[in-house]
Order: structure tokens, then C-alpha cells, then sequence
């Protein structure tokens, strides 16, 4: 990497770091630590390969969504329960919209990586089926039943969402 | 609203929390080198270690801190970039490689261009590189201000844009934030006291520097109001801070920008700009306006290092037209050596400082590099490479600290 590759780089990510980092943060549940550290080892990644990459930022989304699942698929990560959102909030005055959707992050939390990717990327990313299959490497199907065991699993972990239509 | 919806809006709402923690380029870029160093194998680690130490000058005794000063343990000598390039100094602009001679060190550097803001006004942006005491060289960090603490292990940080609402304070070797402090009043300057405890940011309603100007050149331009309400003193070990408000500079040139705030050299006073003589009023740590420290003179705020360490000896201007400068007896005034240089920034020991040296016959006072020069005039060694014009947009200003 070259004086001119490096400033690039810089820039690229000091101007897309924020939507990345809020990706990062979502595919672990609201950790930052661990959101920090699967940015960090996607763009430690594309250090390498920065020349060649035509776009970045679908690079480091796609090693992110990678890295996030394969880590989970380790038998040491699968030991471990990530619990950012605490699990017993404090009492104080809120709005049922707002309890809902604490109830809502606390869910996805407990949610596996993979059921939580799937989510990210249909709702919060709006990719269509298709695209999302070709992200994590499955097929369309899967990502159908992924996505439909995540809903069943979030109505579960919150009674709150039995109310909501599907 | 239905499931779908739901969903969205929460993750949405959820990822606007994720804070963006500084200096992650700098961080997957320092990854790689590591990565590359350890491939290039244990030979070149004696080629990497001899130029670490020619870069942290030998021969150069360490002066006394000042009191309570938190010092690094000894100077780090194994920057992880150097096996590419040994012609380390002559390059070294802006610095790469920790710069570092006797008891100073260069630990910030920051390069600067004009930002248009949305209130219509120009604003002067800096981008700052600051010392990583892990890997011997400066990484970029994505804040507007950095003042970097004695010691070269903790740093102050202010956001992007300035004025900001509250001070961080960085740990250099984590590059973590590990505290911020929150304030009332948004400051745009900070600075550590010589003794590496305690803070002075100076509070302004708006960026200081900014400025409408009328030409293409920026030679003329109009100032908008900025309102300077006081400054706050940080306790950094408390995290703690206490406001103080101050009244506007006196009628004259500092009014329509007011000047922010500084320690005196000993810690003891801080002091603004003032028209007129003497130059500076001279508050102690309470607000109540005292006489200068003793030994001040107007002349000695031109010539940035001011005593040596053990307080005999002065650092002043030399004979016009220049380049010179002079180091005085601090009792007599007599003149003990002569130096061809432009200033002398920081003292490395009694009988060494780091200077401003113009380019060649010095046609461009502008263009200049740093140097470790003796008190009788010896150059012994050039810091860093020449600034092409230190005057324009891009061009890098280091900041020198205890170290």
C-alpha cells in the first residue's frame, strides 16, 4: 500500500466507520467491544487486498457477516453468552412503544449470530431474499427458514410481540 | 404498526448507539505492519533497533522533571516501520518516526486546511497524528483538538467540531477513551499543566478561528462575534471540573478574538493576552489576577523554551535581521551562546535545544526544519525533514512535550 492507497483508506474509513460501526454493533447484539473488535478485523482484512477491491464497503460488510458467523461456528465463541443489554433494565417511567422495543433489542440479543444476521440484513439492510443468500452463502430457502425460526424465536423471548401482527 | 416495521425501526434506533471508537485505520494499518515485520524475520530487527536509537539521540543527558511530572519509563526504541527505510531523518517530515532528544519529545503532530461550516463561516481544521507508544510512530486520531500529557501515556481530546461539549481523556497505548467529562460550556483549546495533573480548556461559544474572508487569497475577512465566557480546570485523576467565568478581554486587538488561556511554565498561573504592557494578565489557580511569575518578561512569551531545566539560562532573541538566536545568563542577561537559527522551541537538557532551522540561506523563513543544536551554536543533528511552507494548508506542526 502506497502514501496515496494509505490516505485513501483513512478516508474511507473515517467517513463510512459510523454505518459501519452501527452494522458491527447490531450483528453482536449490542456489544461494543466486540463490535469494535469484528470492525476491526474486517478492515485489518481489506488492508491487505485494498488495491484490489473495487468496493470497499460491500467488502468489509460481507467479511463482517463472514467473520461474525464463523466465529460463532468456533467451539470456543459457542461457550460464550454475550449479554450487552441487561437483562433486568431498571424501573422507570417509559412508554409502552419504548419498553416495547427495549423488550424488542433485548430478544434480538439472545438471538444466535446467524439468526441475528439474517435479520440485520432483510430488515435493517432491506436486501431481498436473494441477495441476502448470496451474502451468507446458503440458498434461498435457508434464509427463508432462518428468518422465519428468528421471528418464532423473538415472539418467544417477549410475549410483548404476540400482539403484533406478523 | 406490524412486526416488520418494528423490527426495522429498533435495529435502526439501536445502531445509532454504536460509538465509533478513534483511530481504527490506524489501527488495521498497524496490524499489517506487524504482520509484515514479523515475516521479514529477527535479522532486520538489529538494523530496526540501531535506528531507533539514532533516533532517540544519544549522548543527550535526561532533565529533571518537573515535580509530580508522570514520566514514561524509559523512551521506547522499537518503532515497527523503519525496516523499510533507513534513511530515517532526512525524510521524516512530517514524522513517521518518533522524534525524540534528552527530555522532550515530539508527541503530536497535526497538518491543517480551511473547512467551510455550515454558519456560512471558514474554520481552520486540524487532522492530528499523535505518538503510539506501542509501535514508536504517530497514527492519525479523528479529533479536533489532542493535547498530549508528560509522559507521553495519556492525551486530552477534544471532538470534532469545535467548540466540543466535553473532554476525553485517551489512553495512548489502548487508544482508548477512558473517561470523558462532561461540560456546560463547549470549549475549543486544552492543554495539561506542567505537572501532567490537571487541564485548562478555554470555553468559546463558537470555533475561534472562524472567519468569513473576502479573498480568493484569504488575506481579509470579516470575524463573527465570539464570545469567550471563561475556562474550565480539570482534575484529571478526580475527572473532575471547575468553571470559571471570565470577564471580556480589555478594548483592543484580542477583543474580536479572544485569546485562549495558558499555564504560566511553572504551573502556578495561567494568563491570557492583553494589549499594551505587559502583554499578559496573570491569574492564579482561583481567578484572582496576580503579578507575572518572577523572571517573566513580555519578550520571553516569543521565544517558546524559555529557561533551561535547571532555571540558569534563557532562551531569547538574537540580532536582527536573522536567523539568530541567543541563550542568556537568566541572572545577568549576558549572552552565552548564539545560535543560526529561527527559534528555539524546547530545551532537550541544560546544554541542548531543539530549534527551527530555515532552509538553506534562508531566502523562505517558512521553509525550516527541526534540530537538536548545542547552547555555544554545534548543530548536532537534524530532527526531522524541511517543511516546504509551514504557513500553508497542509503543511505539519509538531507539538513538543516531556516525556
Amino acid at each position: 500500500m502506497d502514501a496515496a492507497e494509505e490516505r485513501r483508506f483513512r478516508e474511507f474509513v473515517a467517513v463510512r466507520s459510523p454505518a459501519l460501526m452501527g452494522l458491527a454493533y447490531l450483528l453482536t447484539g449490542g456489544d461494543q467491544h466486540a463490535a469494535e473488535d469484528l470492525l476491526q478485523t474486517a478492515l485489518a482484512k481489506i488492508v491487505d487486498r485494498w488495491s484490489k477491491v473495487e468496493d470497499p464497503e460491500a467488502y468489509v460488510r460481507r467479511i463482517m457477516y463472514h467473520q461474525q458467523i464463523s466465529w460463532w461456528r468456533s467451539a470456543w465463541r459457542r461457550r460464550e453468552t454475550v449479554a450487552a443489554v441487561l437483562p433486568e433494565p431498571p424501573e422507570y417511567d417509559r412508554s409502552p412503544a419504548v419498553d416495547l422495543r427495549l423488550a424488542l433489542r433485548q430478544a434480538l440479543a439472545r438471538l444466535t449470530p446467524r439468526q441475528r444476521a439474517v435479520l440485520v440484513l432483510r430488515y435493517f439492510e432491506d436486501l431481498p431474499e436473494k441477495e441476502v443468500a448470496r451474502i451468507m452463502g446458503c440458498s434461498v430457502g435457508t434464509v427463508r427458514s432462518t428468518a422465519h425460526r428468528s421471528l418464532a424465536r423473538l415472539r418467544a423471548l417477549s410475549p410483548e410481540f404476540e400482539e403484533l401482527k406478523p | 404498526m406490524n412486526m416488520d416495521t418494528q423490527i426495522r425501526e429498533t435495529l435502526r434506533e439501536w445502531a445509532q448507539e454504536a460509538r465509533v471508537p478513534p483511530g481504527l485505520a490506524g489501527r488495521a494499518l498497524r496490524r499489517r505492519r506487524r504482520r509484515r515485520f514479523i515475516h521479514l524475520g529477527t535479522g532486520l530487527m538489529a538494523v530496526a533497533a540501531a535506528v531507533a536509537v539514532a533516533l532517540i539521540l544519544p549522548g543527550i543527558r535526561g532533565g529533571e522533571a518537573p515535580t509530580g511530572t508522570i514520566r514514561a519509563g524509559d523512551p521506547t526504541s522499537a518503532p515497527t516501520d523503519i525496516q523499510t527505510d533507513i534513511q530515517a531523518i532526512a525524510d521524516n517530515a512530517p514524522p513517521q518516526r518518533f522524534v525524540a532528544a534528552g527530555r522532550v519529545a515530539i508527541s503530536a503532530w497535526s497538518s491543517w486546511k480551511y473547512e467551510d461550516m455550515a454558519d456560512g463561516y471558514t474554520v481552520v481544521h486540524r487532522t492530528w497524528h499523535v505518538y503510539d507508544p506501542t509501535t514508536g510512530t504517530y497514527l492519525e486520531v479523528p479529533y479536533g483538538v489532542i493535547a498530549v500529557a508528560p509522559g507521553l501515556r495519556q492525551a486530552a481530546v477534544l471532538e470534532w467540531p469545535l467548540p466540543a461539549r466535553r473532554i476525553g481523556l485517551l489512553d495512548l497505548t489502548t487508544r482508548e477513551v477512558t473517561a470523558w467529562i462532561d461540560l456546560d460550556h463547549p470549549v475549543a483549546t486544552v492543554d495539561w499543566s506542567p505537572d501532567g495533573t490537571k487541564l485548562l480548556a478555554t470555553a468559546y461559544d463558537r470555533d475561534p478561528t472562524s472567519a468569513k474572508y473576502r479573498d480568493k487569497a484569504r488575506t481579509s475577512s470579516t470575524v463573527p462575534p465570539i464570545k469567550r465566557p471563561g475556562y474550565y480546570l480539570v482534575d484529571a485523576a478526580a475527572r473532575s471540573a471547575v468553571f470559571r467565568s471570565a470577564p471580556p478581554p480589555d478594548e483592543g486587538f484580542y477583543t474580536a478574538r479572544p485569546t485562549p488561556f495558558q499555564w504560566s511554565a511553572d504551573g502556578s498561573r495561567i494568563s491570557e493576552m492583553a494589549p499594551g504592557k505587559p502583554g499578559r494578565i496573570f491569574y492564579d489557580l482561583d481567578g484572582t489576577t496576580v503579578p507575572p511569575p518572577p523572571g517573566w518578561s513580555r519578550e520571553q512569551q516569543y521565544m517558546e523554551a524559555g529557561f533551561s531545566p535547571d532555571g540558569m539560562l534563557l532562551a531569547a532573541a538574537g540580532a536582527a535581521p536573522g536567523p539568530q538566536t541567543t541563550v542568556r545568563d537568566a541572572a545577568t542577561g549576558a549572552i552565552v551562546g548564539t545560535q543560526v537559527m529561527e527559534q528555539l522551541v524546547a530545551w532537550a537538557d541544560n546544554d541542548h535545544l531543539i530549534a527551527l532551522k530555515c532552509a538553506g540561506t534562508c531566502k523562505n523563513e517558512f521553509s525550516n526544519a527541526y534540530v537538536l543544536v548545542k547552547v555555544d551554536g554545534t548543530e548536532v543533528a537534524q530532527l526531522t525533514g524541511y517543511r516546504e511552507n509551514s504557513q500553508k494548508p497542509g503543511s505539519w506542526e509538531p507539538v513538543f512535550t516531556l516525556r
